[in-house]
């Protein structure tokens, strides 16, 4: 007789598949022109640097060839994206003030209820623009900055101009190039030496608008001493045109500071997710990563932490789950670029349904970074023969005085972790369902509450037999 | 004299150029190809073996080629095929279990600078035989050594091949072995790299028949300016199958190494098992250690891991040893030896084994 396969059901996107008309008070033309570029900036009213900046940018962008690795992204034609889609509104610090419609995708994903139950501040952008920002007054009063970039741009020109895009530049690569050439919207965050900001501060992005882009900016700052609870969260409508997302996350971590930037990333299955997220950790700093990828058709997300100062720490925690037509490569990179420097990434995914997991990483240790330790950790479960579920990490190493180690597996539940549950009086049928439970758990276990609970509804798992 | 091969030893999936691990650079230009005029065939001419030039068997040979992985690269089996100049089709007959090893010695010095050799090895149902390639060198000049070795185990054979490189400091050695297992079929290799400034080195092995095996021990040692670049495949094709890579190394001066191994279920290999283990021991400072563990799956009913260790040297074992009277060198030295020990065993010729320890000691005065 056929062994049964444990039954994961499909994520349940009722919610976020919900799509408003597409109103807009400004559309850029389909494709990606320097006139474009120019709209865009004119738009926005940028400064002259910025203008200069988003040129050279687009410039960059031409000259810098495909990546020749990775998923294929034959599918995205530049010339049918639309790169800038100013909404049908202003900026509110009201949700009352904010347009029934666009008002109700927030409404329905939780936002302002999660606002008035465990964040302090919350950003919504709603395509290209923030529709809603708000902080409460007592950061303000400690000095915590948390605004949209647009305004950032304006209150804070020199910080901006200190700080956008010198970590992440746009030699990189290809789409780090396009995000500075068209980039709109995103939060800014500065927390003065010193201040815990104990609850969370969140941004919400909403994609609406068919065939558009998204590429919004965000950039915090957390200085001497403080500490920072961020999230970040996503979706978006499905449609029968490709939307691509290519964001850019610049964290920057002062000397005895500590971040955790959480994420739970459930874009739509149209999408090509083509992210990028770096911290810059200095002395005794630390970062910490907390992400969930669920959505999108290819999505190829590595947050890359550079240790630059003593004792410096990074950790990330991710889970993945690709369902049929998904190709999820993701991953983390953690360079040691300093003495008694260390770094911990356990990566957990799942694929079934034709879906591709690739667990995508990179620990670079350099020359001087001595006395350093770092631990990675990858574990998969491939729930049938039409998935895909690969492995590819590399260790550079520069220097002898260091202590590094990496694992990786991959199979069936373990039949002794069974038959010693099962010794404990636990049904065969319930030893199973915990150990399926437990193996996303390490990650659940580091996301807020209602993140967790949002993570369990989109992994909705139906024991039925083993897993194999 | 050409310049060669940009892209050789190839992971199988690409990952960041910026690590620089996707593909190996021949850092040599290829010297003019000269006879290699000696016999390497020391030991082998037992009942159940035949040794023949592999050109009298190209055709016999063609169609089991067209099945096997290009190994280290298309352009070098391609140019290995076109220059070679030293080549056997060693046959082991069906049912023999051949008790000697089979040795080939080569030995490249300033009469033979150059050597491309190409061998086939064919182990018939059931049979079974060691082979033991080993490539030395004293010349003075800068030696070159590029060669293929293709390694065709039939239903129920098990076919032991060992590679040992302790070419000159100067010299330059390019290797690729590609190998195929039949129903039950087992090919064991081990591998020595310790010689050469640079090493470029490749081992795949398709398990294409149900219930095969395929095992790689590997040893690699860098020191002064060597490099070395290694990349193993094992590639699971026929459900039941089973690999492992074990590897080993030491790094110290300004040496450098990259590490790649993939175990690779294809889909329909399910009740396959494959596991891989790296450890580097790091005895310099500016020492460059890379190491690529991949994983690629395409099947739900198998086990795979992987598993890389890399750092100094164990702090008590030295500690106990130093506490015994031994100095630090004498205490590295042994510790050393120890951790190669279990690698070295699995050669059945005790003066070769010999020979390598007496190398390595020499090599690891400084440690």
């Amino acid at each position: 007789m056929d062994k049964k396969k444990t039954v994961i059901e499909d994520i349940d996107r009722g919610l976020y598949d919900i799509k408003n008309e597409d109103h807009y008070r400004y559309k850029a033309s389909k494709g990606l022109t320097s006139q474009i570029v120019l709209d865009i900036s004119k738009e926005k009213n940028d400064p002259e640097w910025m203008r200069e900046f988003r040129l050279r940018s687009l410039e960059i962008y031409n000259q810098i060839p495909m990546p020749t690795w990775g998923p294929s992204l034959h599918e995205l034609d530049m010339d049918d994206i639309v790169t800038y889609v100013r909404p049908d509104t202003e900026m509110k610090g009201k949700w009352h003030e904010v347009p029934d419609d666009i008002k109700d995708t927030f409404e329905r994903l939780g936002i302002p209820q999660a606002e008035r139950e465990s964040l302090a501040g919350v950003g919504a952008q709603y395509d290209s623009e923030v529709v809603y920002h708000s902080v409460k007054e007592e950061l303000v009063k400690q000095g915590v900055v948390y605004t949209d970039m647009e305004s950032a741009l304006r209150e804070y020109e020199p910080m901006i101009k200190e700080y956008f895009m010198k970590l992440v530049t746009p030699n990189d690569h290809k789409f780090v190039a396009l995000h500075g050439a068209v980039w709109s919207g995103g939060s800014f965050v500065y927390v003065p030496p010193g201040v815990q900001v104990e609850i969370p501060l969140q941004s919400y992005f909403r994609l609406n608008s068919p065939g558009a882009g998204q590429f919004e900016h965000t950039l915090i700052i957390v200085d001497k001493g403080a500490k920072l609870h961020f999230i970040e969260g996503c979706s978006a409508p499905k449609y029968n045109v490709m939307n691509l997302h290519a964001g850019c996350v610049e964290l920057y971590i002062k000397e005895d500071a500590s971040l955790r930037y959480s994420t739970i990333e459930n874009w739509s299955r149209n999408m090509l997710n083509l992210n990028t997220k770096r911290a810059l950790v200095e002395k005794n700093g630390s970062i910490e990563w907390v992400s969930g990828s669920f959505g999108s058709k290819i999505s190829m997300l590595y947050p890359r932490s550079i240790l630059k100062g003593e004792g410096a720490r990074a950790e990330f925690n991710g889970v993945t789950f690709a369902a049929g037509g998904q190709v999820l490569d993701t991953g983390a990179a953690v360079i040691h670029a300093a003495p008694y420097t260390s770094s911990n990434i356990n990566s957990r995914s799942i694929s079934k349904g034709g879906g591709v997991a690739v667990y995508r990483g990179a620990v670079k240790v350099a020359p001087n970074a001595h006395h350093c330790k770092s631990l990675v950790s990858c574990e998969s479960l491939m729930l049938d023969d039409l998935s895909r579920s690969d492995t590819l990490p590399v260790i550079d190493i520069q220097n002898d005085e260091v202590d590094i180690g990496h694992e990786a597996k991959i199979g069936r539940i373990s039949e002794e972790a069974i038959f010693y549950l099962m010794s404990r009086g636990i049904s065969e049928q319930e030893a199973k369902a915990m150990i399926v439970r437990g193996f996303a758990e390490p990650i659940a276990k580091e996301l807020p509450l209602e993140y967790a609970v949002e993570m369990n509804n989109l992994i909705n798992i139906e024991l039925e037999g083993t897993i194999g | 004299m050409e310049k060669l091969q940009k892209n050789i030893n190839p992971i199988p999936v690409k990952t960041w150029n910026w690590l620089g691990v996707n593909t190996a650079v021949l850092e040599a230009d290829i010297p003019a190809i000269t006879d290699y005029s000696k016999q390497p065939v020391t030991k082998g001419s037992e009942k159940g073996v035949t040794i023949t030039d592999i050109r009298l068997h190209r055709d016999t040979i063609k169609f089991m080629e067209k099945k096997m992985d290009a190994g280290a690269s298309e352009e070098m089996r391609d140019f290995v095929k076109k220059n070679h100049n030293s080549g056997y089709f060693i046959e082991i007959e069906e049912g023999e279990k051949i008790e000697t090893p089979i040795i080939l010695q080569y030995d490249l010095d300033e009469e033979n600078p150059t050597l491309i050799d190409d061998h086939f090895i064919l182990a018939h149902e059931n049979s079974e035989a060691t082979i033991i390639i080993n490539y030395t060198s004293s010349c003075i000049q800068n030696g070159f050594h590029s060669g293929v070795t293709k390694v065709f185990a039939q239903k129920g054979a098990v076919v032991h091949l060992i590679k040992v490189q302790m070419l000159a400091d100067q010299d330059t050695h390019v290797d690729a072995i590609s190998a195929i297992t039949d129903e039950k079929g087992q090919i064991d290799f081990t591998l020595i790299e310790l010689g050469a400034l640079q090493t470029i080195t490749g081992c795949r092995t398709q398990l294409v028949g149900k219930n095969s095996t395929g095992t790689i021990h590997s040893l690699y040692f860098g020191d002064k300016n060597r490099k070395i670049d290694i990349n193993y495949v094992q590639t699971h094709q026929a459900p039941e199958s089973l690999s492992s890579i074990e590897a080993r190394g030491v790094l110290l001066d300004h040496s450098q190494k990259v590490f790649k191994g993939t175990l690779d279920f294809i889909k329909g290999s399910s009740g396959s098992k494959g596991k891989e283990e790296e450890y580097t021991v790091l005895l310099s400072p500016n020492v460059r250690n890379r190491s690529t563990p991949l994983m690629l799956c395409g099947e739900d009913a198998v086990e795979g891991q992987h598993a890389v260790s890399t750092g100094k040297m164990d702090e008590n074992k030295l500690f106990y040893l130093m506490s015994r009277g031994l100095s630090d060198v004498e205490a590295k030295k042994l510790i050393i030896e120890a951790d190669f020990q279990p690698i070295l065993e699995k050669i059945p010729v005790i003066e070769l084994r010999d020979a390598i320890s007496t190398y390595l000691r020499r090599r690891l005065h400084h440690v």
